[in-house]
């Protein structure tokens, strides 16, 4: 099956202090529809780097991401956005999400940002809710929901234009083992049943299990299992 | 994103921050306070100075010689005869007399000449004359030579507050000037004027020029105007004309001109002061919210959409400050109007005029925080989530 994701000798170099900072380096990685990539590593071993070149939210210093065949990095910043509303879906270790709208309209942003009709937002953010679990809570406020539930909620949104890449950067951070375990068994069954391929950056062992491939990152270097 | 959702964004965050959103606004709301009240409030005046001078136009009669080149006619008239005339309340003649000049000598500066002029007992009322210091010359007899000058003559001479009877000269002979007066709306130009009593004419030498100012009761003015020129002089009353006197055009550009300045002049420094409120306090409320613009960006917000979405919410901000701040300033004009026992004068248009006003403001003081904000890296602003 050919990859909805490639990257080629990405590396990433930061020099905005007095001593240039490696945090990536020759990294290559190629994902495929439907599977679910694990990379962990230490605190400060290049996972939200890698992530943020990934969504074309930041950068490269050195080397290539292809998504859908395109070289992201080559695009402009209007074509990038357009590119992370459309392809990309994104879900944060401290959830992100607006504390002045409720679980649906957090989970319409997107859709919003997309100029998507009301009735189709309004039934598509509900229709969402209700596969994360959430079909109760559409009209409750961030603050009036727990962590998990809100984890729930930004992985809603991160659905809702309907992905082909799913980039999670710790999403289980902030979460007991439990219901970090749920959240991961949540992202599984979206790679599964839907055919998003994710990219799911964790230090906590428990994803290892679900994954396709798991990369170890040390110092901003894919360890190569032996 | 959509106007419609915009717009509602901008409402559910101001709604929660409404410290922030109350302080912000402030500035607009006192912009546009000051705004409305100072146009209201200049209106009022103005209206005001009409209602005066139409109360002095209805109230007066101004009787000159028909031919310019004949104003000793007026001498003829028997003032009394005049008075007595029903509807007539007061009557005084004022002439300006072209053969000696006045010359006064200020302490310091320049010495000026002014063409005196002859007014008669009664002058002060019929004329709506003011003192502003001193006296008038009561009683005073043909050999006496005394005078009162103009407010504008005392400001020419620079020479401070009256503080009592001086000397100006005329052909080297003294004549003591007993007070300033100050002459009321009609245009008759005694503010700038030296006027000495009728008695005095003799020494003055022939007038150049001459009015009679019969004052009325409200709505006797015609009638009174048509039987005059025949009391004068019965054998010949084709040589006067009774007018009412004319509108003091000068002096009402004058109040309009200066109003519309101190307009100006207010509403910009208002209304800059508010824009300043604004776009200070929306550049705090910019930081606060960076990890918040930068997750929208992340989720495919173009800068395009950070941009209206700051400055919407700066513009509806104004637009309620604009909301309030009309309101404020009407009851600005209110409260003037009754301190000054004026009648309020006040432009309903005024009211959506300070909401657009309120509004451009918002958006202008939102467009410097806009542009920082839609200028944010999504991948700087996401280090805070």
């Amino acid at each position: 099956m050919a990859a909805i994701l490639e990257a080629r000798g990405l590396g990433k170099t930061y020099t905005t202090g007095p001593e240039p900072v490696v945090a990536l380096r020759d990294f290559d990685l190629a994902v495929e529809p439907g599977t679910l990539t694990v990379i962990k590593g230490r605190s400060g071993s290049g996972k939200t780097t890698l992530l943020n070149l990934l969504g074309g939210l930041d950068r490269p210093t050195t080397g290539t991401v292809l998504v859908d065949g395109v070289d992201i990095h080559q695009l402009s910043p209007g074509e990038l956005a357009e590119l992370r509303r459309s392809t990309v879906g994104f879900v944060f270790q401290t959830f992100g999400l607006l504390p002045i709208l409720t679980a649906a309209e957090n989970v319409e942003v997107p859709m919003r940002l997309a100029r998507a009709d009301h009735d189709l937002r309004r039934s598509r953010s509900t229709a969402l809710l209700e596969h994360v679990g959430l079909g109760g809570r559409v009209k409750h406020r961030p603050h009036e929901l727990s962590g998990g539930e809100q984890q729930r909620v930004a992985i809603a949104r991160a659905l809702a234009n309907e992905p082909k890449l799913l980039l999670a950067d710790e999403p289980t951070g902030q979460l007991d083992s439990r219901t970090g375990r749920t959240i991961i068994e949540l992202i599984y069954n979206v790679v599964r049943e839907d055919g998003v391929a994710a990219i799911v950056a964790t230090h906590d062992p428990a994803p290892m299990a679900l994954a396709d491939r798991v990369i170890e990152l040390s110092n901003g270097r894919a360890i190569i299992p032996n | 994103m959509l106007l419609t959702d915009l717009v509602r964004e901008a409402f559910r965050s101001l709604r929660q921050r409404p410290g922030r959103a109350v302080l912000s606004a402030l500035g607009s709301v006192l912009g546009v306070a000051t705004v409305v009240a100072i146009v209201g409030l200049s209106e009022t005046a103005s209206h005001q100075v009409t209602l005066r001078f139409d109360e002095l136009r209805a109230t007066r009669l101004v009787v000159d010689a028909a031919s310019p080149d004949e104003p000793e006619v007026l001498d003829v008239a028997d003032l009394d005869a005049i008075r007595a005339v029903n509807g007539v309340t007061s009557a005084a003649r004022i002439m300006a007399m072209g053969n000696r000049l006045a010359t006064l000598v200020p302490v310091h500066g320049r010495a000026i000449s002014i063409s005196p002029s002859t007014v008669s007992l009664d002058f002060q009322d019929a004329l709506d004359v003011e003192v502003l210091a001193g006296t008038l010359w009561d009683g005073a007899g043909p050999e006496s030579r005394v005078a009162v000058i103009g407010e504008t003559v005392v400001r020419e001479l620079s020479m401070g507050p009256f503080v009592g009877p001086f000397e100006l000269w005329v052909d080297g002979l003294p004549v003591t000037v007993t007070g300033v007066v100050r002459g009321s709306g009609l245009d008759l130009g005694l503010s700038g004027a030296v006027l000495v009593p009728e008695s005095q004419s003799e020494f003055w030498g022939r007038p150049r020029d001459g009015s009679l100012i019969v004052r009325v009761l409200p709505g006797a003015g015609a009638g009174v105007g048509e039987v005059l020129p025949t009391l004068i002089d019965p054998t010949a009353p084709h040589k006067y004309a009774a007018l009412v006197p004319p509108e003091p055009e000068r002096l009402r550009a004058t109040i309009s001109g200066d109003t519309r300045l101190a307009f100006i002049a207010g509403s910009v420094i208002a209304l800059l002061a508010g824009a300043i409120a604004i776009a200070t306090s929306t550049l705090t409320s910019v930081v606060e919210r960076t990890e918040e613009y930068g997750l929208r960006r992340a989720l495919g917000a173009r800068r395009a959409d950070i941009l209206r979405m700051v400055l919407i919410e700066t513009t509806v901000l104004g637009a309620l400050g604009g909301v309030v701040g009309s309101y404020l300033g009407l009851a600005g004009i209110l409260a003037a109007s009754l301190l000054l026992d004026w009648r309020p004068i006040f432009e309903p248009g005024l009211i959506p005029l300070a909401i657009v006003i309120g509004s451009a403001v918002g958006a202008l003081a939102g467009l410097i925080p806009a542009a920082r904000a839609a200028g944010l890296q999504p991948v700087t602003a996401l280090r805070r989530v």
